[in-house]
C-alpha cells in the first residue's frame, strides 16, 4: 500500500491538495525504550506535481511531525486533472502516488 | 484480458524504469534542479545562523502581509499545526523556523506561480517560542514575520 494518501477538493476556481504520508520522520535524537539513539529517518523532498508540472517543491529535515500531512492550493483545477506527489528520504527510500481530481 | 505484447510489456516496463531512475538521479524534473536537499540547508543550530544561511546579506522587511495561523498553546509539540497565508505577490519560496528549536529551520517550500501562499503543515516544536516565516518573492526580497506559541509540553525528543 502506498505510503501517501492524497485528497483534492474544487473550490471555485481553486484546487486544494492534501496529502497524508504514513513516514516516522526521526531527527535522529530520540531513544527508543532500552535507552539505545533512534538513527535519523526523515524526508528530505516532496513534489506535489498537477499535471505533469511541479506545483510546490518542499525540502525538509527532521522538524516535520511524524506521519506528515500538508496542504497546498493552485489556481485552476479542472475534474480529471491528475495529481502526482512524490516523496524520498534520507535513507534513500521513495514513494509516489496519483490521484485523479474528481 | 491482458492485451499486451511481450515487446510492449518490456518496452513499458523500461520507460517506467527510465522514469524512476531519471527521478532518483535527480534528472527530472526541471524546477528540482535549484532545489536540491543539502545537509547544510538544515544544520544550522541557532535562528540566526539558519536565517544567515537562507538571506545571506539580504535585508529582511518585517511585514503584516503574512499571516500565520498557529495555536497560541500547542498542548503537545510534537505536532503543531501551521497554516501560512500572504497576499505577497509573486512568492517563490516561503521559510520556516522555529526559535528554538536544536535545528531551527524546518522546511522550505518553493511554490510555482500558480500556487497560491497558502500551505499548511505540522511542525515539531521543543518549547515555548516564536514560529518564524521568512517570504522570497521574484525581486529576491525577503519578507519575515513571527509568532509565538507556547508548548506544554515539548516534542524533540532525545
Amino acid at each position: 500500500m502506498s505510503s501517501i494518501k492524497i485528497r483534492t477538493k474544487r473550490l471555485d476556481g481553486i484546487l486544494q491538495i492534501r496529502t497524508l504520508i504514513t513516514h516516522p520522520m526521526e531527527n535522529g535524537r530520540s531513544k527508543n525504550k532500552k535507552g539505545h539513539p533512534i538513527p535519523a529517518h526523515y524526508i528530505q523532498e516532496l513534489i506535489v506535481m498537477h499535471n505533469g508540472n511541479i506545483v510546490a517543491t518542499t525540502l525538509m529535515a527532521g522538524g516535520i511531525s511524524k506521519d506528515p500531512y500538508f496542504a497546498f492550493k493552485i489556481k485552476g483545477g479542472e475534474q480529471g486533472d491528475k495529481i502526482v506527489i512524490s516523496w524520498k528520504d534520507n535513507m534513500g527510500n521513495s514513494d509516489t502516488a496519483e490521484r485523479i481530481v474528481v | 484480458m491482458f492485451h499486451l505484447s511481450r515487446r510492449q510489456f518490456i518496452h513499458h516496463s523500461l520507460t517506467l524504469g527510465n522514469a524512476l531512475l531519471a527521478y532518483t538521479s535527480g534528472l527530472l524534473p526541471p524546477v528540482l534542479a535549484n532545489m536540491v536537499w543539502k545537509p547544510s540547508h538544515f544544520a544550522a543550530q541557532t535562528l540566526e545562523q539558519a536565517i544567515q544561511q537562507v538571506i545571506g546579506d539580504q535585508q529582511l522587511l518585517e511585514t503584516r502581509k503574512i499571516k500565520l495561523r498557529l495555536p497560541q498553546v500547542a498542548e503537545n509539540g510534537k505536532v503543531v499545526p501551521i497554516t501560512i497565508l500572504s497576499s505577497l505577490k509573486n512568492v517563490e519560496n516561503v521559510y520556516l523556523f522555529v526559535e528554538k528549536n536544536p535545528f531551527p529551520h524546518i522546511a522550505n517550500f518553493q511554490l510555482a506561480p500558480g500556487t497560491l501562499t497558502e500551505i499548511t503543515a505540522r511542525i515539531k516544536m521543543a518549547e515555548t517560542c516564536d514560529v518564524i516565516v521568512i517570504i522570497k518573492d521574484s525581486d529576491n526580497e525577503y519578507y519575515i514575520t513571527r509568532q509565538q506559541v507556547k508548548v506544554t509540553q515539548g516534542g524533540c525528543g532525545g
